[in-house]
Formats: structure tokens, C-alpha cells, sequence
């Protein structure tokens, strides 16, 4: 693909966008990414998302680093959920030759909305949890028992340092699952199951769930990665302004995650999510003739 | 006591300023007309250390926490 000047700086401007935003929110930016290379760029959709994936990679990378430098990123809790979501992509990848692709983005898609309700209900469970030391209260289940995940960070926004003890190994791990198969079968990082799962179910504060979730889907975007370089999709000089900008945009977003607010982190990444959900939602009702508008469809 | 968090770190750090390093070379490359023949070469390399850099970290880790004996988390 030939690229202009024009081309590259729409292209580097926008991901330096989406790379901070995917940085605050533990997610790999594809969601902002896709559309603007498709609709506002003119790239055909399989480039775009093989772009968008591979830049995933390039956001985790300077996002992963910023926060493990911080000491934010739970590493153990990362390698743990790690399993569960590798299992989960691959399955996707069966799953996507054996079933209806419309169908399950229709399933996703109400999955979304489902945790679109829990985050925007937990809003302010972070500060609650602050308050009252609960965090560093939980009781360890057993298998985060045996592999001791627990951590502290400190929390600048808070002013403190805050302690946490990890718990509900289930859900989380099935969440990651489902995870591993959203991105092996659509295309995403899969970053906002995790940071849910995370900070819902396995009782991590908001901005550990973030970290380690920017931290862990460089993996899976890699994994999904291989397989786009293999099919020669990759467009290099698609990717290299979208990378270059996505490293730069992460880069910033580490450096303001922890002065924010967890409630104010989490109205935004219910915005994300919601987004998401509707996204999903129109992509698999095209499949009954239903057209709804969205962004990055044809 | 090996420290995992610098351990991987570094790797980050290290395969994200060479991948960045290399596409913007190779953005260059391309704008200056007699080097745009080296100009994919080097895009690709890029590409493969960008690629390359969880999975490489993903073995530091494993191998750090092995060497601190966290076979558990490892």
C-alpha cells in the first residue's frame, strides 16, 4: 500500500489517541483503531484489524513496561489468567471454523452489555473498598491460596499505599477464557474481560486490573498476530505509523492512570464497553438484515 | 533473588525501543528515494521483534520465577 504524508500522520495522530486511552483502560485500542483506519482512511477491513492487532502488541509492550516500572502490574495474577485465556483463544480459533460468526458476536455482544451494567454498578466499589481496608481483608480461595497472589501498589490519586488479596480464581479464570476466545475469534485483545473479571470478581483494584491486563494481552494479540503475518495481511506501512503512535499515546496514558480516580477510570471504561457492546451487537444482527449503523461497518 | 518485574522490565522496554527504532528507519527509508528499496526489509524486522517481544518475555518470566523457585507461578 502506497502511504502519503496525509496517510501517516492521520494514521500516527490516531493511534497516539488510541494508544493513551487503551493505556487508561487496560485495553488494546483495536476498538478505536479499526474504525478510523476503515471508515476515515480508506484501509480494506482485514488490513485494518491485522493492523490494529499487531499494534495491540506495540501498546502492551509500552504500556506493560510503564506500569510494571511503577510496580502496578500484578506478574503472577498475569501468568495465571494467562493460561485460562491462551486455552480460550485457542478454542476460538475451533470455534470460528465450526459455528455461525454472526451468532457469536450476537453473544458477545449481550455479554458486553451484561458487563456494562456490573462496572457502571461497581463504580464506586474501588473507594468503598478503599475506605474500609477490604481490599487487604479478602479471604484467598484456594488455588490463589496456593499460588499466593496477593500485591500492593501505591495509589496516587488515593494518596496511599494499598494492599489486596486475590480471590475468586473461578470466575476469573472463566472470564479470561471467554477472553482468550473473544480474541481469537473477532480480532480483540480482549482487555476489557479481563479488567471486569479482574476487578469485579477477583477483588483487584481497578488500577492493578488495568496494569496487569495491559500487561497480559500483548501474548494473545501476538498469538493472533502470527497468524495475520502468516496470511500476509500485515501492510507494513499501515503498521508502522499506527505502531510508532500506539507506543507514544501508551507511553502517556501510564503516566496519568494512577493520578485519576478509579470511579472516573470506570465511567470511562463503561463508555468503552458500551461502545463495544453496540459495535458487536449491529455486526450480528446484519446477519437477520438488520442494519444499524456503526462504526467500521461496510 | 532474581527481580521478575525488572527481568521483564527491560525485555519490554529493550523490544519495544528497537521495534520502534526500526519502523521509524524504515518509514524513513521509504521517504528518501534512493533508500526505499531497504525500506520493507527493515519494516519487516520490526515487525518480527514486535511480534517476537511478549513471547520472549513470556520465557523471561517463566525463567525468572523458575530461578526463584515459584515453580507454583511459573
Amino acid at each position: 500500500m502506497l502511504i502519503t504524508l496525509t496517510f501517516f500522520l492521520q494514521g500516527f495522530l490516531s493511534a497516539i489517541f488510541a494508544g493513551f486511552l487503551g493505556a487508561l483502560m487496560g485495553v488494546g485500542g483495536g476498538i478505536i483503531m479499526v474504525p478510523i483506519l476503515t471508515v476515515y482512511m480508506g484501509v480494506p477491513i482485514q488490513v485494518a484489524i491485522a493492523a490494529s492487532i499487531a499494534s495491540v502488541i506495540a501498546t502492551s509492550n509500552a504500556g506493560g513496561s510503564g506500569y510494571l516500572e511503577q510496580r502496578i502490574t500484578n506478574v503472577k495474577l498475569a501468568f495465571f489468567l494467562e493460561v485460562s485465556t491462551t486455552v480460550g483463544a485457542l478454542a476460538g480459533s475451533i470455534i470460528a471454523l465450526l459455528l455461525n460468526s454472526q451468532i457469536l458476536f450476537l453473544l458477545f455482544g449481550v455479554m458486553l452489555l451484561y458487563l456494562t451494567i456490573v462496572v457502571f454498578r461497581a463504580r464506586n466499589l474501588d473507594e468503598a473498598k478503599f475506605a474500609s481496608g477490604a481490599f487487604g481483608k479478602a479471604k484467598q480461595d484456594r488455588v490463589t491460596g496456593y499460588l499466593d497472589l496477593k500485591g500492593s501498589y501505591h495509589d496516587a490519586a488515593e494518596g496511599k499505599d494499598v494492599e489486596y488479596i486475590v480471590n475468586g480464581s473461578l470466575p476469573g479464570s472463566v472470564i479470561a477464557f471467554f477472553a482468550g476466545i473473544g480474541s481469537g475469534l473477532l480480532g480483540i485483545g480482549g482487555g476489557v474481560f479481563k479488567v471486569s473479571a479482574m476487578n469485579k470478581y477477583m477483588n483487584v483494584p481497578m488500577k492493578v486490573a488495568v496494569a496487569t491486563s495491559k500487561f497480559m494481552i500483548g501474548v494473545t494479540a501476538a498469538v493472533s498476530a502470527v497468524t495475520y503475518f502468516a496470511a500476509g495481511k500485515l501492510d507494513f506501512y499501515v503498521l508502522a505509523p499506527v505502531a510508532l503512535g500506539t507506543t507514544i499515546g501508551a507511553t502517556m496514558g501510564t503516566r496519568i492512570m494512577n493520578r485519576i480516580k478509579a470511579r472516573n477510570l470506570k465511567l470511562l471504561f463503561t463508555f468503552i464497553i458500551l461502545y463495544l457492546a453496540y459495535t458487536m451487537l449491529a455486526h450480528g444482527l446484519t446477519a437477520w438484515g438488520i442494519n444499524i449503523p456503526y462504526l467500521g461497518g461496510s | 533473588m532474581a527481580d521478575v518485574n525488572r527481568a521483564l522490565y527491560w525485555v519490554l522496554v529493550i523490544g519495544m525501543t528497537i521495534s520502534s527504532g526500526l519502523f521509524a528507519l524504515g518509514l524513513a527509508a521509504y521517504a528518501i528515494a534512493s533508500l526505499e528499496q531497504y525500506s520493507e526489509p527493515v519494516l519487516f524486522s520490526a515487525t518480527v521483534v514486535l511480534i517476537a517481544t511478549p513471547v520472549v518475555r513470556a520465557l523471561v518470566g517463566t525463567i525468572a520465577f523458575t530461578m526463584n523457585r515459584q515453580m507454583r507461578a511459573a
